[in-house]
């Protein structure tokens, strides 16, 4: 963890008129991983799409590896530094999982694996199929190779779902909730992958109401409110003794909800 | 009392029947232009620049919002003075069906396109993906599947549509019964022979296109 892996500062998002990003300043150390946590429209979607350049910031500034990516012109408004083709290569870096999987659903389990690899990262089919073979085992689903996603359960699709974007070998991971969209009995498959992910050292941006994740995995936790990032910490401290109201607030809701 | 007389259809089924060429003529020729075009159109009104997409939307807002017997009459008699050409009857029937199934059946890709969704352009962008095989590789297969069953309706649709050609003298179907009619004065007869040959080739497309439907339809998540 001794080099910033992904940096933001003072990053601003708009839809349209709504102002989604209120000035966010996070930094992603190499191989750390960051639970993002906040109530339910508190931009935590917007922050990892803004990550990944899905979404184009307003204001602000962003770097990757030391270079910047996202700059502020004399306006003061952002100007994304790629041309497309970089671009295209930044987010092969970045991955992000959906909370919806967002699987290709007209291709195969190992379709869905071998697509970008042989598209953007030029690889040879046998080559990109051997490692996607790999990554099925990695996550438990070897034999579903063959399967077409729709008839896979939730936690299988969001398993697909993490092995096809590990399929680029990427430095950091965006995951968007996604376990929320599951059945309870598989969130724990899930979560276990999750946290292969992480013994990888892959730098893990983790938007989350899993809070047993939060605690035993993430490096840090970062609570965000209303578009601006209110407090972080380590978990431990986070989760016992949070400074802010808010925090507090977020915080008891969602340990009592998990209790009861 | 009007009786009804076997012989007119004995005497005359092969002369109307004669039409049914020139009918599929009609029908497959305003299909092909209207797939084609209606494809590149549709495209075109979900990728290229706003203006060549504002300027696509006033031609499909055009043929959607005029009758087609209005569209076949002009091409025949309006536009060759435009051009300063003639047309024949055929190909101006041909021309004004097939723009008009153009325009419909663009708007089957473009909602084909975008029904699709945000989420898949977004998966197929953020693993690195160009536009171009974001398109090529995720929306268009899915899509593809989507536009099937209407533009299979469009299909049988622009069958039924071919008989207006009847009124610009095109010799299909009912116009070879309009001119029976007009020796013989046995409407039911002739009427009838005319819609049963009708009936027969629609039944026929629509069977063909329940099959093709069969064949390829959307995959769900
Ligand atoms: N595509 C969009 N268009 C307009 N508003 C949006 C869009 N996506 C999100 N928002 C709004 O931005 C805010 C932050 O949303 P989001 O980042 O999804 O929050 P979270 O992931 O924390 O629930 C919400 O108020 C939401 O309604
Ligand atoms: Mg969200």
């Amino acid at each position: 963890m001794d080099k910033p892996v992904l940096d933001l500062a003072g990053v601003h998002a708009h839809y349209g008129e709504f102002h989604a990003l209120r000035g966010v300043d996070l930094t992603l150390w190499r191989g750390e991983v960051i639970a993002l946590i906040g109530p339910s429209g508190s931009g935590k979607s917007t922050l990892l799409r803004t990550a990944n350049l899905l979404v184009t910031p307003t204001h602000g500034r962003i770097s990757f590896e030391g270079r910047e990516i996202v700059r502020e012109n004399g306006a003061g408004r952002s100007e994304v530094l790629l041309r497309d083709h970089q671009l295209n290569e930044y987010r092969t870096r970045v991955g992000i999982v959906f909370q919806h999987f967002n699987l290709f659903p007209h291709l195969s389990v190992m379709e869905n694996l071998v697509l970008a690899p042989t598209l953007v990262l030029g690889l040879d089919r046998d080559t990109a199929t051997a490692r996607a073979m790999e990554l099925l085992k990695t996550v438990g689903l070897a034999e579903k190779a063959d399967a077409m996603p729709g008839d896979l359960s939730g936690g299988q699709k969001q398993r697909v779902a993490i092995a096809r974007s590990l399929a680029m070998e990427p430095e950091v991971m965006l995951l968007d909730e996604i376990t929320s969209a599951l059945d309870p009995e598989t969130v724990g498959e899930v979560i276990r992958t999750m946290k292969l992910i992480a013994e990888r050292h892959v730098a893990m941006l983790v938007a989350t109401h899993e809070m047993d994740f939060a605690r035993e995995v993430a490096d840090r936790i970062v609570f965000m409110d209303e578009g601006r990032i209110v407090e972080s910490g380590p978990p431990a401290q986070m989760l016992a003794e949070p400074q802010e109201p808010r925090t507090r607030l977020f915080l008891d809701r969602i340990l009592r909800r998990a209790t009861t | 009392m009007y009786e009804w007389n076997w012989q007119t259809i004995a005497e005359y089924l092969p002369f109307v029947a004669r039409g049914i060429p020139m009918t599929l003529l009609v029908s497959f020729g305003a299909i092909a232009i209207g797939v084609i075009l209606g494809v590149v159109i549709g495209l075109l009104r979900t990728m290229a620049w706003p203006a060549v997409q504002r300027a696509l939307l006033w031609f499909v807002e055009l043929f959607r919002n005029t009758p087609v017997l209005v569209q076949i009459v002009y091409f025949y008699y309006a536009v060759p003075l435009l051009l300063q050409t003639k047309i024949g009857p055929l190909q101006a029937g041909i021309v004004a069906i097939g723009l008009n199934t153009a325009a419909y059946i663009s708007e089957i890709v473009r909602g084909g396109i975008v029904g699709v969704g945000r989420s898949q352009v977004d998966a197929a962008r953020s693993l690195g993906l160009s536009k171009l095989d974001t398109m090529r590789k995720v929306i268009l297969p899915q899509a593809a599947r989507r536009m099937v069953a209407p533009t299979a309706n469009m299909f049988v649709v622009v069958m039924k549509e071919s008989a207006l050609v009847s009124y610009i003298g095109v010799a299909e179907i009912l116009h070879r019964g309009d001119v029976v009619q007009v020796q013989t004065f046995r409407p039911l007869e002739v009427y009838t022979m005319v819609a049963v040959l009708f009936l027969l080739l629609i039944t026929g497309m629509t069977r063909l296109m329940a099959m093709v439907e069969r064949r390829w339809t959307p995959v769900a998540e």
